[in-house]
């Protein structure tokens, strides 16, 4: 079942002659993390605030899973919440006494409401901090403050902008291990960071917005590579000899990377290096990153103007 | 939810002590400040003045000096940083009594020397060349003995001289007057400063992205203004009762006088209702206006201390020209000022009533203008 449905989506600022999103498309069942990479200025904002019905598209649609007549902004208040980047709480008030003036604007009784917030404490392991005022805590419990204010809605879609930034690796990996729990709970997550290893790690799909438009990667087709690193430069007649292998090949000095599809194409990247017998350094066989993506990416895009 | 919201903006101003200051310690230390500056006496005002009188000792300057000396000042014949330096023309007698008009005295006076105590001076000196004048005439004319010692021809000059037996003061509030103005006019201004905590907490609410998230609440964000401003609306009439509290009962005290009689309750908590709704709805349009906290300072402190210098809370509004007095008119601070002057003497007026109408439509109006500027802002809203 469809979480919510991007079609061509666009948006463009008053007084701005560039769009800031360009035809985005974006299908994500119920219970997926969608991670949304990309530079900073590439859009990522403008959609969030699209999504969250804080901005009204300037063209394409978006379609929740919600019923024809529950207009956007109530579909967002009733099953939407938002982990900004920035700590979205009272610093002065403690952590229970947040979680208490939250839970009182979801629209519980005092009993439900109580239970909530137990139930969130919990969750997010803030139980032995809930006494103490949330501007002395730490970075990372800071951050699982931000998030069970989120979770006192018990919301469908959560939305969270670097969840993770300035935390030290315990608390993120806390953090990641309840995005995931949540996420097998049906939960849909839509999830923003520069750290590109956690969006591989927590999400199913993964769109990488350039100056407002979307490239779609799928994390199940990454591409296999072998690099050999041999003791000196390659000669510009090995150079060739392996350019005109009918594979990917990238050579740069004593470095050869190639890109295979099928291990035909591994026997004979290794047939030509034992021909070659030059002296080897180093093999590396690995699939292809996201992070390494991104940078292709930037690399091709001309991140200077970034 | 009301009373988690009550609670939550009682926290946030309480934590901060910079606005426990500026709401509670600032208008009390003000109230002090001028109540302690108004309730000097004019005497003791005429003998911390230095008066330089130069003269060649003829009798009539000397018994001028005297007359001066008569009103308590203290004259000195050579005083470099004298407040006021007088010289006198020589021949007084004759150019006393002559048809030619021209100046008799020089008078001088430093820059620091106030237009209250020049204008007082120079009434002191009319009166003084009055009764030279007068004693003059009368050795003339044989009505006073000019054998009897100088002290006592000035004491029936004096006498002869004397109006204040005309005079019958009713003001029955002999006691208020000094804190019936500086209590009042302090304890407006430090209400009226309600703008800078509203404005703070919501900036910051705007900023760390507070209120994005609360608008995916199921909540009406206009709903959450409101009792928002609710809050600070009961903060601001606790502040009241409190400052009015110290100003009635305890800085009369500090002065030596009778504290104010806490005898019209009614009157009282009505004027702290209707002069902290207008405080909080003005401070409502500022908080929706401002868009960083150096905006609300300059804005909302600004726009305060002009409001207050207007209403006559920094110079009596009695000595303002004609001008400035009208546009006091125009003031919420000089209609609260005015409202909490008639509690305290128990007085309501029609011209409080009126205060208390004005009042009622200012707030009606800064609401409305303040709830379309909130909701502008919302529209403004957008994930950084």
């Amino acid at each position: 079942m469809s979480a919510f449905k991007v079609t061509d989506l666009g948006y463009r600022y008053a007084n701005s002659s560039v769009p800031a999103l360009q035809d985005v498309n974006i299908n994500l069942d119920a219970g997926q993390c969608l991670g949304l990479i990309g530079p900073n200025g590439a859009g990522k904002s403008t959609l969030l605030s699209i999504l969250s019905g804080l901005l009204i598209p300037t063209s394409g649609t978006l379609h929740f899973g919600q019923n024809e007549k529950t207009t956007l902004s109530k579909f967002v208040q009733e099953n939407v919440a938002l982990v900004p980047q920035e700590y979205a709480f009272y610093p002065q008030l403690s952590v229970l006494q947040n979680l208490e003036y939250f839970v009182s604007l979801c629209g519980l009784t005092n009993t439900k409401g109580k239970i909530k917030v137990q139930s969130v404490m919990q969750q997010c392991q803030l139980q032995q901090v809930s006494t103490q005022k949330a501007k002395l805590l730490s970075g990372g419990y800071k951050r699982r403050l931000n998030l069970a204010i989120a979770l006192l809605k018990d919301p469908q879609i959560l939305y969270l902008d670097e969840p993770t930034v300035g935390v030290d690796p315990i608390s993120r990996s806390a953090i990641l291990t309840l995005l995931k729990s949540l996420k097998n709970q049906g939960k849909t997550i839509v999830y923003t960071s520069h750290l590109l290893t956690e969006v591989q790690d927590i999400c199913d799909q993964v769109v990488m917005l350039t100056r407002g438009k979307a490239n779609y990667l799928s994390l199940n087709t990454q591409q296999k590579f072998i690099t050999i690193t041999f003791a000196t430069a390659l000669s510009e007649n090995w150079t060739k000899q392996f350019h005109a292998l009918p594979i990917k090949v990238e050579c740069k000095e004593a470095k050869v990377t190639a890109y295979i599809e099928t291990s035909e194409e591994l026997l004979t990247m290794l047939a030509l290096i034992g021909n070659s017998q030059l002296p080897i350094l180093n093999i590396h066989y690995d699939q292809t990153s996201l992070t390494q993506y991104y940078l292709n990416h930037m690399e091709e895009n001309d991140s200077t103007e970034y | 939810m009301i009373v988690q919201s009550i609670k939550k903006e009682f926290i946030l101003v309480f934590s901060d002590l910079h606005s426990v200051a500026v709401l509670l310690l600032m208008p009390v230390v003000f109230m002090l400040i001028m109540t302690f500056a108004m309730s000097e006496r004019q005497e003791d005002m005429i003998q911390n003045l230095q008066v330089e009188f130069k003269t060649n000792n003829e009798f009539e300057q000397i018994l001028f000096g005297q007359y001066l000396t008569h009103f308590g000042y203290r004259l000195h014949p050579e005083m470099p940083k004298a407040n006021a330096s007088l010289v006198l023309e020589s021949n007084l007698k004759q150019q006393l009594f002559s048809n030619q008009q021209h100046p008799l005295i020089q008078i001088e006076y430093s820059s620091a020397t106030s237009p209250a105590i020049q204008a007082l001076l120079s009434q002191h000196i009319q009166l003084s060349f009055a009764r030279l004048k007068l004693h003059m005439y009368m050795l003339d004319t044989g009505e006073i003995d000019e054998g009897l010692p100088l002290d006592k021809q000035m004491s029936q000059i004096n006498q002869q001289t004397d109006t204040s037996q005309y005079i019958h003061v009713t003001n029955n509030n002999s006691s208020l007057p000094v804190i019936s103005y500086s209590v009042p006019s302090w304890l407006i201004f430090g209400i009226y400063f309600i703008v800078l905590p509203i404005s703070v907490t919501l900036l910051n609410e705007v900023q760390n992205g507070t209120l994005i998230r609360l608008k995916t609440f199921p909540l009406n964000l206009h709903h959450y203004f409101l009792v928002k401003l609710l809050a600070f609306y009961l903060f601001s009439v606790g502040q009241f009762l409190l400052l009015s509290l110290i100003g009635w009962r305890l800085i009369p005290l500090l002065i030596e006088q009778p504290p104010v009689p806490y005898n019209h309750l009614w009157e009282l908590l009505s004027t702290a209702l209707i002069v902290c709704l207008a405080a909080v709805s003005f401070a409502s349009i500022i908080a929706s206006l401002v868009r960083s906290f150096e905006q609300a300072i300059v804005l909302g402190g600004g726009v305060n201390i002009i409001m207050a210098a207007l209403s006559g809370f920094m110079v009596p509004l009695d000595i303002m020209p004609t001008t400035l007095q009208h546009i006091a008119q125009f003031s919420p601070m000089y209609w609260s000022a005015q409202l909490v002057k008639g509690t305290m003497y128990g007085q309501f007026s029609d011209d409080h009533w009126m205060s208390f109408i004005y009042l009622a439509v200012f707030a009606s109006i800064s609401l409305t203008i303040s709830a379309l500027l909130f909701k502008r802002r919302l529209r403004e809203l957008s994930w950084n």
